[in-house]
C-alpha cells in the first residue's frame, strides 16, 4: 500500500464519521442523479408512433406572431402569393376544426384520447392520404378514417351525427380513408369539403399552406425558394409543423421530461452546495494532519492534490456503488410512483439496463465524481495555503476559519440577481409583482444562505436570550453561538435553505390556488352553468329551446401589436363574452361596472393587465387577435376579479370571427336549467357542484414543486446533519473539560442539543421570514392578508431540520460516556 | 477531665492502589501498590519519567479512573467505589483541576470561565466569588477578556481560579507549567505555592520539570508504577539528580 493510500486509510479509520458524511452525500447524489438519468433516458428513448406528419408535403408556410411563435392563421392572400413561387403551384390551404362524432350523449375521442379534428380534404390529399373507398366529400359530407369508422361501426353512405361549433349536424359518410401508419398514429380522423370547413363559424383564414413536392424536386431547395419569395411569412419543414392539438400521451411525456429536467437542475445545484460544505468541513478538520505533512516538507501543490485525491478515493467507489445498486431499483420505484400519480402515461416503458441506460448511469457516476471534485476545490485551496510554522506554533494545529470575501461577493451578486425580477416587473400589476416576488425568493434564499455567516450574528442574541432559559448551560450556548459564527452559520445556512425554499415553493401555489378559488366563487354568480362533458368545447349557438338568459364565454388569446417579446411570449389569455348578458351571472368587481359597452371594436381588460401594458380607459389599443389579424380596439372598462380568468374580454362576435377554431368554454345560465335541452358533449351543473369540482391545478403541476422542494430540502437536511455531526468533532476537548468541571451528562446533552437546535432555529426563522415575507405580494395580489402556508414547508421541514441538527450532534458528541480520560489536546 | 483528640484525615489518601490495563493474562500494571497520604494545605509534586504512571496515579486520585485494586479517599470518604453520578458531583464540589493546555472555553470571558462550575452546579450566588478569585490570581483587570486575549500564563491563572471556585478539598494540576515559558511558569508556581500556604489548599501537581517540583513542599518520585522516594524541601538540582540517578 502506498504511503499516500495508507494515510487516507488511517484517517478514515481514525475518524470514520467525517469520511462517512462525505460518502453518504456522494451516495445519495449518485443514486438520485442515476434515477433521474435512467427515467430521462427511458422517456427520451420511448419510440412513440409518429404524429400525423405531413409525409408528402415538402414545405409548410405559416405566419408568425411578434414574439416569433407560429400564428393561428395566415393572411387571406397567402395561397396566391405562395403559388407565385416556382415549384409551388400545387400548394393548398390547410385548415382544421374540432368536429366530433356523436355516439349516444358522448363524443368519440381519437386513438390518443384527444378530441377528433377534421382537416379540409385538399390538405389531406396533398399530404398523400388516399381514400380506401367512397368519394371525396361534397356539401356537408364527411370522410372518416378506417380505424374510427370501424370503432363507430359506420361505412360509406351512413349518416352520423357530428358536433362542431355549429352544433349537432347530421353528415353523410362519403368515403373511408385508407388505413396507414400515420392515420393510426393520430393523423386526420375526419375530412370535410374545403368549402364546408372554410365556411364554418370563426376565422375564415387558412391555418397554413401545404406545398407538396413535385417528383424529383429537392424539398430543401423548394423551402429556400419559398423563404426568399415570401417575405413576412415563415417556411417550415413538415416535421416542424404540428397539426391540431398535442395528444394526452405526448403532453404527459413532455411534462415528465420537463419535471426530470427541473429535478436534475435542482439536484446538481443542491449536490454542489452540500458537497462543497461537507468537503470544506472535512478539510478544515484534517488541518492538523495536513499541517504536519506541510511541516515535513510536502509542497502546497501536493497537499492540494492529496485533498482532491482523497475526495476521489471516496467519490469514485461510492458513486459506482450508488449508480449500480441504487439507481435501477430507485428508477423503477420512481416510475411506478409517477405513473401512479398520473404524471407519466400508464404504458411508459419499464426501466431496464439497455445501452442508453448504461450510458446514463456512467454519466451519473461521472457527474457525482465531478461535483465532488469541484466541491473539493475550495478545501484543496485551503490546504494549499496552510502555514505549517504558524499552525504548529499555535499548539493545536487548528486553523481558524474565516468569513471569506469571495463568499460575500457571491452572496451579494446573488442578492442583486434575486432583486432583479422585482425591478424588471416593477411596473406590472399586483399579480405580476406577486409572481416576481416569489421568483425573487427562490433566488434570495440561496443568496442569504451564502451570506449566512454575516446574517446569523444578527439573530444570535435572540437565540441566546431564549437559550438562557436553561439556567445551567444556557449562557454557554449563547456564548458559543455568538463566538462561533461560522459554526452557527454552518447549521443555520442549510436550515434557511430548506425552510425558505420549501415554504416559497409549496406555499406559493397554495396561495394562488386559494385566490383562484375565492375569486371564482365571488365571480361566478350564475346559479347554473353549462360546461363541456368531454375535451371538445360547446357549440356557439344557444339551443333553440332555451329561452332564459345566458352568457357565453369562449377562450381565445390576444397579443399587443405594438409590443415586442422580451424573452418570452406576450400573448394574453382572453375570452369572448356576451357583455350585456354578464350582469348578474359573472361579477368582475365594482370597477367593471356594466359590460354592456363591450360591443363592436371594444375590449375590457383586468386592472393588472391594463397596468402591465399601460393601457388607460378610452384608449385605442392595437391588438392581434387569435388569427393574427390586427384590430384597433377601445378599452371600455377594467375589472378586478381576474384570478383564474381571462386578462382581456372581447365582444363575443369579434372573438368568434377571429378564432381559428371557436367553441365555447362555458355558458352561464340565468334561467331555468330544466329548460336546457340535453345536448351531447355538454352537461349542466349547479354553481355549488362547479365550485366544488374547481381544481385550479393539475396533479403534475402540484407534484412538481413538491418533488423539487423535497429534493432541495432533503439535500439541505443532509448538509445540516453532516455539518452538525462534523462540527462536534472539534468539541471533544470542550466537552471533556465540562465533564471534568462537574458538568452532568444531561447538561452536556442539553448543551450540544441546545446549541445545534438554536443554530438551526436561526436558519429556520430566517427561512420562514424570507419565505413568508416573499409571498406577501402574491397574497395581496390574490386578495388575502397572508399567504396560505403549506404544512410541509412551515412545520414538517422545520421540524426535520431541528432533528437533523440535534440527532447527529448528540450522537457525534457522545457525552454519555463516563469520563475516564485525561483532558488534553489544547484549548477546546 | 480528659479530652480525646481525633486526628483529621488527610485531604487525600491512596492505599495500596494498583492499576492494570488489558486482560488478566496479559495485563500491564501501570501502578503497583501505591500508597500515599496528602495532608490538608500541602503542595506535593509527582515526578517521574514518561510512562512511570504519574498521570494514572493522578487520575485514580481524582476519581477520573477506578483503580484495579486499592482504595482512594478524599477527605476521609472513599471515592473508588462511587457511581459515575457521584463522581460527577465529587468533581463539581470537592476537587479542582488545572491542565497543561488550560482547557478554557474560548467563547466565555475570564470571569465566565471561572464562574462556569458554579453555573453547572446551579449556584448563581458564587459569581462574586469568581471575581474575588480573579483578583486573587492577579487578573482583576482582565475579567471581561476572552482566552484568546490573554497570555499563556494569564490563561493558566484563570484556569487555577476556576479550579478554586468551589473551594475544593484537593487541587490537581497536570503539568500546569508545561505549555508556559519560564517566567509565566514561575508565576503560576508562585501562585500555587501561595494558595497552599495562605489559603490552605491541598495541591497535587504532576510535572516533568525538576524546577517546578522544587516549588512543592514534598516531591514523590514514581518509577515503573512504584513510589520509590519522597523528598522534602529538595532543590531542583537534588530532585533532578535523584531522577537521573534512578535511571
Amino acid at each position: 500500500m502506498s504511503a499516500r493510500l495508507r494515510l487516507f486509510v488511517s484517517d478514515a479509520r481514525h475518524s470514520p464519521g467525517r469520511v462517512l458524511g462525505v460518502a453518504i452525500t456522494c451516495l445519495v447524489t449518485a443514486v438520485v442523479v442515476g434515477v433521474a438519468a435512467l427515467l430521462f433516458t427511458t422517456l427520451a428513448g420511448w419510440e412513440q408512433p409518429e404524429r400525423a406528419g405531413l409525409g408528402s408535403v415538402s414545405a409548410v408556410v405559416v405566419a408568425t406572431t411578434p414574439d416569433d411563435q407560429v400564428a393561428g392563421a395566415l393572411p387571406a392572400d397567402a395561397l396566391t402569393r405562395v403559388r407565385t413561387v416556382p415549384g409551388a403551384q400545387q400548394a393548398v390551404e390547410y385548415r382544421d376544426r374540432t368536429v366530433s362524432i356523436v355516439r349516444g350523449d358522448a363524443l368519440l375521442p381519437d386513438v390518443d384520447g384527444r378530441t377528433t379534428r377534421a382537416w379540409n380534404f385538399s390538405a389531406a390529399v396533398a399530404d398523400g392520404y388516399q381514400l380506401d373507398r367512397g368519394a371525396a366529400p361534397a356539401g356537408n359530407e364527411l370522410v372518416v378514417d378506417a380505424a374510427t369508422a370501424a370503432e363507430a361501426g359506420i361505412d360509406v353512405g351512413a349518416s352520423v351525427p357530428t358536433l362542431s361549433a355549429a352544433g349537432v349536424v347530421s353528415r353523410r359518410v362519403s368515403g373511408i380513408l385508407r388505413a396507414s401508419e400515420s392515420t393510426a398514429a393520430g393523423g386526420p380522423v375526419l375530412l370535410l369539403a374545403d368549402q364546408e370547413l372554410a365556411a364554418m363559424a370563426g376565422s375564415t383564414l387558412p391555418h397554413a399552406i401545404l406545398v407538396p413536392g413535385a417528383a424529383g424536386q429537392d424539398a430543401a431547395e423548394l423551402r429556400a425558394a419559398l423563404s426568399a419569395g415570401l417575405p413576412g411569412l415563415r417556411v417550415l419543414a413538415p416535421e416542424d409543423y404540428k397539426t391540431g392539438d398535442t395528444g394526452v400521451t405526448e403532453n404527459k411525456i413532455g411534462g415528465g421530461i420537463n419535471l426530470l429536467s427541473l429535478l436534475l437542475f435542482a439536484l446538481i445545484t443542491s449536490a454542489a452546495t452540500v458537497l462543497g460544505t461537507t468537503m470544506s468541513l472535512w478539510t478544515s478538520q484534517r488541518t492538523p494532519q495536513l499541517t504536519v505533512l506541510r511541516a515535513l516538507g510536502v509542497s502546497s501543490g501536493r497537499l492540494r492534490r492529496l485533498v482532491l485525491g482523497d475526495a476521489a478515493l471516496i467519490a469514485v467507489p461510492v458513486a459506482l456503488l450508488g449508480a449500480l445498486l441504487g439507481a435501477l431499483p430507485g428508477a423503477k420505484l420512481a416510475r411506478a410512483a409517477l405513473v401512479g400519480a398520473d404524471i407519466l402515461p400508464t404504458d411508459t416503458p419499464a426501466v431496464s439496463l439497455g445501452g442508453a441506460a448504461v450510458g446514463a448511469l456512467a454519466l451519473a457516476v461521472l457527474l457525482t465524481v465531478s461535483l465532488t471534485l469541484v466541491a473539493s476545490l475550495s478545501g484543496a485551496r485551503q490546504a494549499g495555503r496552510l502555514d505549517a510554522a504558524a499552525a504548529l506554533n499555535s499548539g493545536s494545529g487548528a486553523v481558524k476559519l474565516r468569513r471569506r470575501f469571495s463568499r460575500l461577493l457571491i452572496g451579494l451578486v446573488l442578492l442583486a440577481l434575486g432583486a432583479a425580477p422585482m425591478l424588471v416587473n416593477g411596473g406590472g400589476g399586483a399579480l405580476v409583482m406577486g409572481a416576481a416576488a416569489t421568483v425573487s425568493v427562490l433566488i434570495l434564499v440561496p443568496a442569504l444562505t451564502v451570506l449566512s455567516p454575516w446574517l446569523t450574528p444578527l439573530l444570535t442574541p435572540l437565540a441566546g436570550l431564549v437559550a438562557r432559559l436553561d439556567r445551567g448551560v444556557g449562557h454557554l450556548i449563547a456564548s458559543n453561538l455568538r463566538m462561533s459564527t461560522l459554526r452557527t452559520a454552518g447549521l443555520a445556512g442549510p436550515a434557511l435553505l430548506a425552510v425558505g425554499l420549501s415554504t416559497a415553493l409549496l406555499s406559493a401555489p397554495k396561495t394562488l390556488d386559494a385566490g383562484v378559488v375565492e375569486q371564482t366563487t365571488q365571480r361566478v354568480q350564475a346559479a347554473h352553468l353549462v360546461v363541456p362533458a368531454g375535451s371538445a368545447g360547446l357549440p356557439l349557438a344557444l339551443p333553440a329551446g332555451y329561452t332564459g338568459t345566458a352568457a357565453r364565454l369562449l377562450d381565445t388569446t390576444v397579443q399587443p401589436a405594438a409590443e415586442t417579446s422580451q424573452g418570452g411570449p406576450t400573448g394574453i389569455a382572453a375570452a369572448g363574452a356576451d357583455g350585456a348578458a354578464l350582469a348578474g351571472l359573472l361579477d368582475l368587481g365594482p370597477a367593471a361596472g356594466g359590460l354592456t359597452a363591450l360591443t363592436g371594436d371594444t375590449f375590457a381588460a383586468s386592472k393588472d393587465i391594463a397596468k402591465q401594458h399601460k393601457w388607460s380607459i378610452g384608449e385605442q389599443v392595437p391588438l392581434l387577435l387569435d388569427d393574427g389579424t390586427r384590430h384597433d380596439l377601445r378599452l371600455v372598462t377594467a375589472y378586478d376579479n381576474d384570478l383564474g380568468f381571462a386578462g382581456v374580454l372581447l365582444p363575443m362576435d369579434l372573438a368568434v370571427a377571429h378564432s381559428p377554431d371557436p367553441m365555447l368554454t362555458m355558458i352561464l345560465l340565468g334561467g331555468d336549467p330544466a329548460a336546457w335541452p340535453v345536448t351531447p358533449g355538454a352537461t349542466v351543473v349547479d354553481r355549488g357542484t362547479y365550485l366544488d369540482a374547481l381544481d385550479p391545478r393539475e396533479s403534475a403541476d402540484s407534484l412538481a414543486p413538491l418533488i423539487i422542494a423535497l429534493v432541495l430540502a432533503g439535500y439541505a437536511v443532509l448538509s445540516l446533519a453532516n455539518s452538525a455531526g462534523l462540527a462536534q468533532a472539534d468539541r471533544g476537548p470542550e466537552n471533556r473539560t465540562l465533564r471534568l468541571l462537574g458538568g452532568r451528562k444531561d447538561q452536556l446533552l442539553r448543551l450540544v442539543a441546545g446549541e445545534a437546535l438554536a443554530a438551526a432555529a436561526i436558519g429556520i426563522l430566517l427561512g420562514l421570514l424570507v419565505g413568508i415575507g416573499g409571498l406577501m405580494p402574491l397574497a395581496r395580489a390574490t386578495g388575502r392578508a397572508l399567504p396560505v402556508l403549506d404544512v410541509m414547508g412551515v412545520v414538517i421541514i422545520p421540524l426535520i431540520c431541528g432533528l437533523a441538527a440535534v440527532i447527529p450532534a448528540v450522537l457525534a458528541a457522545r457525552p454519555l460516556r463516563p469520563v475516564t480520560e485525561r483532558a488534553e489536546g489544547g484549548t477546546p | 477531665m480528659s479530652q480525646t483528640l481525633v486526628e483529621a484525615p488527610p485531604a487525600l489518601r491512596l492505599r495500596d492502589v494498583t492499576k492494570r490495563y488489558g486482560r488478566a493474562a496479559d495485563a500491564t500494571a501501570v501502578l503497583s501498590g501505591v500508597s500515599a497520604a496528602f495532608p490538608a494545605g500541602t503542595f506535593t509534586a509527582l515526578m517521574g519519567p514518561s510512562g512511570s504512571g504519574k498521570t494514572t496515579m493522578l487520575m485514580c486520585a481524582a476519581g477520573l479512573t477506578r483503580p484495579t485494586t486499592g482504595t482512594v479517599e478524599v477527605a476521609g470518604q472513599r471515592i473508588d467505589n462511587l457511581s459515575d453520578k457521584q463522581l460527577t458531583r465529587l468533581r463539581r464540589d470537592r476537587v479542582g483541576f488545572v491542565f497543561q493546555h488550560f482547557n478554557l472555553i474560548d467563547s466565555l470571558t475570564a470571569v465566565e470561565n471561572v464562574y462556569l462550575p458554579a453555573r453547572l452546579a446551579g449556584r448563581p450566588a458564587l459569581r462574586g466569588r469568581a471575581v474575588e478569585l480573579l483578583n486573587l490570581v492577579g487578573l482583576g483587570e482582565r475579567l471581561k477578556h476572552r482566552p484568546a486575549q490573554l497570555s499563556g500564563g494569564q490563561r493558566q491563572r484563570v484556569a487555577i481560579a476556576r479550579a478554586l471556585l468551589t473551594e475544593p478539598v484537593v487541587l490537581f494540576a497536570d503539568e500546569p507549567t508545561g505549555a508556559l515559558d519560564q517566567e509565566a511558569g514561575r508565576e503560576v508556581l508562585d501562585l500555587l505555592r501561595r494558595l497552599a500556604t495562605e489559603q490552605g489548599t491541598t495541591i497535587v501537581m504532576v510535572t516533568h520539570d525538576a524546577a517546578a517540583a522544587a516549588a512543592a513542599d514534598r516531591v514523590l518520585l514514581l518509577f515503573d508504577g512504584v513510589l520509590s522516594a519522597e523528598l522534602h524541601g529538595a532543590s531542583a538540582e537534588e530532585i533532578a539528580h535523584r531522577v537521573v540517578s534512578h535511571r
